[in-house]
């Protein structure tokens, strides 16, 4: 060979060489992606359920995919085998899930299937949703998209929604209070032109999400809207967006409305949420507000959590008696009266030492009123603290009004069975019963 | 030249084949090359989304504007130390949508690429801190990840995640089991010391999708199990469990195991149904499953129905009409579930028999297409249509308004004053709301009378969203 065609050859194997070599690295990669097949670390992989995944021999036959036991291969080979299935192998997996019997199991695996691709590609899954002719899986995957889509897309949920007859329900609550997270005028252009029910609980998050972003434009909307938009829920999420915005604007607007009914909701709002940041905060607002009626509306927000009986499930703002009476103590006692006595309830049942110590630094005077308060509000199964309490109002004339108050309403015996439910000492006995006499 | 023409072509084949064969082998065996985390971000995102930012975003929050796909395969590929990291920025950056935002996608996301280092996460973050995230990764997680969210519930008090009416562990739990009951089956062994076993009902019912034989040993052993529990003589004289919710346990145990029967084999499960019709369990279970089968075929549904007691008749079919839905038109190819249909299906009973389960038919109904309904109504024959009219639910304290304008504007005169007068009386907690309403409407004084005369007087009010609107 001439040492010219030697030179060819070897130029022309150094151009081959690579292009082969990307070549086989391109068809591996491809080879390897579509596979799917469940882990072997799968915790069902050798059970006696039925195996997910392409056939192992055939990595790329999405055809013998058994797509209803999606759930049972690791995330990350659903994800990799619906993010490279061609539309064609997307289009048969929905048509087989359609037609299979419908049970708990098999919706299971219609949620899973599409709140997968719907993650991967928002478009794809609403229109193989909306392929669906079968009720039931329909409005499965309908809803698994509405949870799945991520925020990025939810112009595509917006659209699926557009493409439903709403048969007068209201649909769009989640995505409209998503949405607007990210994207409130988006969020407002398809409010527009929406036809279906939105009902104010839904619609209250949105404004919140706009307001705390741009409180001017989601205070436009909600003036160009119609007057029923405007209800004590929707004012109470819009306030609360525009405090996380602009605190002080926003404390200001609600305390110059805070004679109007419409604006109880968010009174009670911001004072929880100032409480929580700090209570000097939201005692100045408390006493920003112009008349006593939101006053009180305010500060029963904050004592509610501890008085009131929640029914199913914990509060999950968690407020202590302590910190609640030593608030409410900085108030005006027109504010604390009524409100104070079962909170020091709480806390002397607790910790009588503590509520004992934090009234023994009050005047004397105010120190008597609140353990009337106490006294009044003392527990009827318990009544032990709030007796004491009451037993320890050092002016007499208040101490036997009060008890009076409290025992008016009881007949001999049950005053009897209070009073041993009670456990006083002798002295506190003794005294008893001199009061119960002069009743 | 024609022998060293045809050992070019020779020398270039094999160059190339053998270079290809290369490739492929490498890509095969390669193991993963130990480059750095944001290295390896940096290849993935540019892939997988060219207009992505190449690492995660330097404000943490800006995560949200990012496809689903890009940082799936950021938080996949990030060390645990980067993503906890990451995770402290969200949660220290400003409270406010953005924030919102941010961690409700990083959440979602981690619990699918990785959800052991999720539920890691967990115990560190403030207990404020932990709501949003954990309605992340409940709405989010594939089967494979159930674990790890149910391990993050029992970090939480049980009384913050389940209350009278709902159980967010038993919700996450259920939807596993729906996938993997044997993997749920062997949490439920394992976490024993965590108050879990309330939870062998949920198991029951899945497993017996898949298996119910194996599923019934399991159940007969974890029985035999539990009732050596301490007893102690009742009132009566007869033993009973000191743990008063043990029988209850057992009895959801044995009703969940036939649900899930059924949902294996339809037959064979409604064969047992009705040979065992007497049984507390099976009954519970007819709760559940009537429906099912309603939704399965409707017409076996009659056939099983038919030959239970007459108060399981009734039961199966107020659970039968749960399943209607609003938003199925009566003219949809598959309108199975369509008010319309289910009423028509009813209807097929005796009125003693779907006297409980009508209403709500009814009422959805009305709700989705009231012209269509009240028509329907002017057509039947009296007497059933009388049924229909004392079945015809009252307005609710939420919307009276709507309830009594719909009625208000009945074509068929007859029809609408027998439908206002069953509105008046059945009016219940709702009374103050009719009354109202009524008093607003333009109806003749004397009409208006007479219906305030027929709404009765109730011990209970039904306080109504519009009461704090005004």
């Amino acid at each position: 060979m001439q040492p010219r065609a030697s030179l060819i050859l070897g130029a022309i194997c150094c151009v081959v060489v690579p292009m082969g070599f990307a070549l086989g690295r391109w068809s591996g990669s491809t080879a390897a992606t579509v596979g799917g097949r469940p882990s072997e670390s799968s915790p069902s992989s050798d059970r006696s359920l039925p195996q997910a995944g392409p056939a192992a021999k055939d990595s790329a036959d999405f055809s013998a995919v058994t797509i209803e036991n999606l759930g049972q291969v690791e995330f990350d080979h659903a994800f990799e085998m619906l993010r490279t299935a061609p539309k064609e192998a997307l289009i048969a997996w929905t048509k087989r899930l359609e037609a299979l019997p419908i049970s708990p199991r098999h919706t299971a695996a219609i949620t899973l299937f599409f709140k997968t691709v719907a993650q991967i590609d928002t478009k794809v899954a609403v229109d193989l949703a909306l392929s669906i002719e079968r009720a039931e899986p329909r409005w499965t995957a309908i809803g698994a998209i509405d949870v799945g889509a991520p925020l990025a897309n939810l112009s595509e949920v917006a659209r699926m929604y557009s493409g439903i007859d709403p048969m007068g329900q209201a649909l769009v609550g989640s995505l409209i209070s998503r949405w607007s997270l990210t994207d409130p005028e988006a969020t407002a252009r398809f409010l527009a032109a929406y036809s279906g029910t939105v009902t104010n609980e839904e619609l209250a998050p949105f404004l919140g999400n706009w307001a705390a972003r741009d409180p001017a434009a989601a205070m436009q909307w909600l003036a160009n809207a119609d007057a029923k938009r405007r209800s004590s829920r929707v004012y109470e999420e819009f306030y609360a967006g525009w405090m996380s915005k602009d605190r002080a604007a926003a404390l200001q607007a609600i305390a110059m409305r805070s004679s109007e009914k419409v604006m109880k909701k968010a009174i009670r709002r911001a004072t929880e949420n100032l409480f929580m940041d700090s209570p000097d905060a939201a005692r100045e607002f408390v006493l920003s507000l112009s008349n006593i009626a939101a006053q009180k509306e305010a500060v029963a927000q904050v004592t509610e959590h501890i008085t009131r009986v929640v029914l199913g499930g914990a509060d999950r703002i968690q407020i202590k008696p302590p910190e609640a009476a030593k608030w409410l103590a900085t108030l005006p006692e027109e504010l604390w009266h009524s409100e104070i006595g079962y909170v020091l309830d709480q806390w002397g049942f607790t910790d009588p030492p503590a509520v004992n110590a934090w009234l023994n630094q009050m005047p004397p005077q105010t120190k008597d009123r609140l353990l009337a308060e106490q006294c009044s509000a003392f527990n009827w199964n318990v009544p032990t603290t709030g007796f004491k309490a009451g037993l320890q109002i050092s002016d007499r004339e208040l101490r036997e009004k009060t008890f009076r108050e409290v025992l008016k309403e009881m007949n001999g015996a049950g005053r009897e069975e209070l009073l041993q439910k009670a456990e006083l000492s002798a002295d506190e006995a003794a005294e008893m019963q001199r009061i119960l006499k002069r009743l | 030249v024609n022998l060293s023409r045809g050992f070019f072509v020779l020398v270039i084949c094999c160059a190339a084949g053998l270079s290809f064969a290369a490739g492929r082998v490498v890509t095969t065996w390669t193991p993963a090359r130990p480059i750095s985390a944001s290295a390896r971000i940096t290849e993935q995102v540019i892939a997988s989304d060219a207009s992505a930012a190449p690492t995660l975003p330097e404000h943490a929050t800006d995560l949200a504007g990012y496809s689903f796909v890009a940082t799936y395969r950021i938080l996949r590929s990030a060390t645990p130390e980067m993503v906890r990291t990451y995770c402290d920025a969200l949660i220290q950056s400003p409270k406010g949508p953005a924030r919102e935002a941010a961690l409700s996608v990083f959440f979602r996301t981690l619990i699918q690429a990785n959800p052991g280092l999720t539920r890691d996460i967990f115990p560190k973050l403030k207990k404020d801190d932990r709501w949003l995230p954990l309605s992340a990764i409940r709405q989010a997680a594939a089967p494979t990840g159930m674990q790890a969210v149910a391990e993050v519930m029992l970090g939480f008090d049980r009384g913050e995640i389940s209350g009278c009416s709902y159980d967010l562990l038993r919700d996450t739990l259920n939807e596993w089991g729906k996938s993997d009951p044997l993997a749920l089956k062997e949490f439920l062994d394992t976490h024993r010391t965590r108050d879990v076993e309330g939870y062998a009902d949920t198991l029951l019912l899945n497993w017996a999708a898949y298996d119910p034989e194996t599923a019934h040993d399991w159940m007969t052993r974890e029985i035999q199990r539990r009732s050596s529990a301490p007893r102690r003589a009742n009132e009566d004289g007869e033993e009973e469990f000191v743990d008063s919710d043990l029988r209850y346990v057992i009895e959801s145990m044995s009703a969940a195991w036939v649900q899930g029967f059924f949902a294996n084999d339809p037959e064979r499960a409604a064969e047992y149904i009705v040979e065992h019709a007497d049984n507390p369990a099976v009954e519970r279970a007819l709760n559940g499953l009537a429906g099912d089968l309603f939704l399965l075929s409707p017409e076996r549904a009659r056939e099983l129905i038919v030959r239970l007691p007459a108060k399981l008749q009734s039961d199966s079919l107020r659970n039968i009409s749960e399943k209607t839905n609003l938003l199925v038109k009566s003219e949809a190819t598959d309108n199975t579930t369509s008010p319309r249909y289910v009423a028509e299906w009813m209807l097929k009973f005796p009125p003693q028999t779907y006297a409980d389960g009508i209403g709500w038919v009814l009422r959805a109904w009305e709700l989705s297409n009231g012209p269509e309904l009240f028509s329907w109504m002017t057509d039947l024959p009296a007497p059933i249509r009388d049924e229909m009219v004392r079945r015809f639910p009252s307005v609710s304290s939420d919307n009276a308004q709507e309830d009594f304008d719909t009625v208000l504007h009945v074509p068929d005169p007859i029809l609408r004053t027998q439908l206002l007068e069953q509105l008046a009386r059945e009016a219940g907690s709702s009374e103050k709301q009719l009354r109202r309403v009524l008093e607003k409407s333009q109806l003749p004084a004397d009409e208006k009378a007479r219906l305030d005369s027929l709404i009765p007087e109730s011990e209970y009010q039904v306080a109504s969203a519009e009461d704090d609107s005004e």
